[in-house]
């Protein structure tokens, strides 16, 4: 009986490790489409307050990506960050983004043969 | 047991997700139908957009019509913000509800392009479906398994093992208990967010969203009396600079705008079209040359009402000054002479059945003589139960003066305006 409930209690230590670890590790993934426009946002922390935000294009032929972000909860803006481009349909923000957890506004803009199109998107940036 | 009990519970707490469902602007689920009230080419319709048990599937969309202007056209596009999937369909306005269906692939967010009569609104929401209770499955799941321990049970102590029968039977009350406790507790324990809903921060307490600026233009410039022109209502978020797109319908509105003339004689209550993110827009034609004021009740996202008001100024040969129209024992004011701070009742006897409009059955609005106060009060009757003395505003003029005040209601024939006057007293009578 008693190896039974160390068992039960090492069970439910796991999964609370295994669940609390996954809470706040995993990228956060977005997509958001407007006419011209598609992009899936993929944001991952990488130290305190330095994130990689990469944008990566679905649809449309885009020359340019900006990136800004506002918490509309807390009234907070954070600047326009012009992405760079590694590669082809692939864009990468990097730096202070989020000056602190919780819902953010995402704002994309993109520039390309069709035009300038900012794209909306919501997202949780937990710590 | 007890500790075993608590084991399984604490559990599940750990598992599931904390919390916080999805907020709940302009979100549709089955049971809570998002309703937006916009005033289009001349007509007052409310667009109805219905929950859906299953996506894909389809999505009821329809329109009220409130105050008709003939049969109205309106081309209808459902496009998923997520993966840009678009669909088309039509729908037309006139009396009574009208409805038709759109089939929707994914949850998430959506936006809705209306246009009718050169005008055009795009609706922001959120398709949302359920995913089912976990608890649910405790429920169903502590049953099964004591039915499936109960049978063993017996078994065991029809081939004479009383121990292990106990035993078994033990674990069958337990799964009852488990299933029963979760049955009583399901109303209180957490949900998790339905399938499509926007992120929540589960550790953040929500403590409004900042003021907006109004910055309110017409189109053109300075428009001419008698003809149409278009009012803007451009909302800025006062610490961000951002246009404000987070409206949530408040009254069923995403805003509702309310013109008046100086004197009174010109009022209008319409619901403006969300033309783009942070804009809203209204046509409207004005009879006289004069100064107007537009003010414009809305609410944003886990926040209270506000109110953006602004002048604007209709060219043209300057009409003489007039004075609302009064009509005689429209409206009764209890007591006659209402003091300023204190609670004064208004009666409006209807002139046929009331049909609740934007949620309520009837609307009073109220404006000082200089137009620097404004109020907008509700009939506080239950619904579709309107008192013998007909429809009932309580209000507490702030100051002494004389006040404009239109009340609204709806009935089968259309909207009703009653226009009055109210003077109202800074001293009691001794």
């Amino acid at each position: 009986m008693r190896k039974a409930l160390i068992a039960a209690a090492l069970v439910a230590v796991a999964v609370t490790i295994f669940v609390l670890g996954r809470s706040g590790g995993e990228p956060v993934r977005v997509t958001t489409t407007g006419t011209h426009y598609g992009v899936t946002v993929v944001i991952d922390k990488t130290a305190e307050r330095d994130f990689t935000v990469e944008i990566l294009l679905n649809s449309g032929d885009a020359d340019a990506v900006t990136f800004s972000a506002v918490m509309p909860t807390m009234g907070h803006a954070m600047p326009e960050v012009t992405a760079r481009k590694p590669g082809p349909g692939r864009f990468l923000a990097q730096g202070d983004l989020f000056s602190m957890t919780g819902v953010w506004q995402l704002s994309i803009r993109v520039t390309g043969r069709a035009g300038e199109e900012t794209l909306g998107a919501s997202a949780l940036i937990s710590g | 047991m007890i500790r075993a009990l608590c084991l399984v519970l604490g559990l599940s707490a750990v598992l599931l997700p904390a919390g916080a469902g999805p907020a709940a602007a302009h979100n549709v689920v089955v049971g809570a139908d998002l309703r937006i009230a916009q005033t289009f080419a001349g007509a007052e319709l409310t667009l109805v957009i219905k929950g859906t048990e299953q996506v894909p599937g389809p999505l009821r969309i329809g329109v009220e019509t409130y105050q008709a202007a003939g049969e109205l056209p309106i081309a209808l596009e459902l496009r998923s913000v997520a993966d840009g999937r678009t669909v088309t369909g039509r729908l037309t306005a006139g009396p009574g509800d009208r409805y038709t269906r759109l089939r929707v692939e994914t949850t998430g967010p959506h936006e809705l392009t209306l246009r009718a009569g050169g005008e055009v609104a795009v609706v922001p929401f959120r398709v949302l479906v359920d995913r089912g209770s976990m608890w649910e499955l405790l429920i169903y799941g502590g049953l099964f398994a004591a039915g499936v321990v109960l049978v063993g049970g017996l078994l065991t102590g029809a081939l004479s093992r009383p121990g292990r029968a106990a035993l078994l039977v033990a674990g069958a009350a337990a799964g009852v208990t488990v299933a029963a406790m979760v049955v009583i507790l399901e109303p209180r324990l957490p949900t998790g967010p339905p399938d499509g809903a926007a992120p929540t921060a589960t550790d953040q307490q929500q403590a409004g969203r900042p003021y907006v600026q109004g910055r309110v233009t017409t189109l053109p410039e300075r428009p001419a009396a008698g003809e149409e022109f278009t009012l803007r209502i451009d909302l800025l978020d006062g610490s961000t600079g951002s246009p404000v797109d987070d409206l949530t319908a408040h009254h069923e509105a995403l805003a509702h705008v309310v013109v008046t003339s100086e004197d009174g004689r010109y009022f209008r209550h319409v619901h403006s079209l969300r033309t783009a993110p942070g804009r809203l827009e209204i046509r409207l034609r004005a009879d006289r040359a004069g100064r107007y004021r537009a003010y414009t009740e809305f609410e944003r996202e886990d926040s209270g009402g506000q109110l953006v008001s602004a002048d604007f100024t209709v060219g043209g040969e300057a009409a003489s000054p007039g004075t609302a129209e009064v009509r005689s024992g429209a409206a009764v004011t209890r007591p006659a002479v209402p003091v300023a701070g204190r609670a004064a009742t208004i009666e409006v006897r209807p002139t046929g059945a009331v049909r609740p409009w934007l949620g309520m059955a009837g609307h009073l609005i109220v404006r000082s003589a200089d137009g620097e106060f404004f109020g907008h009060v509700h009939e506080m009757s239950p619904a579709g139960r309107v008192s013998a003395q007909g429809l009932r505003f309580t209000y507490a003029f702030p100051t002494a003066g004389r006040y404009l005040a239109w009340a609204q209601y709806a009935t089968s024939g259309g909207i009703v305006t009653v226009p009055f006057t109210v003077e109202v007293t800074g001293e009691s009578a001794r």
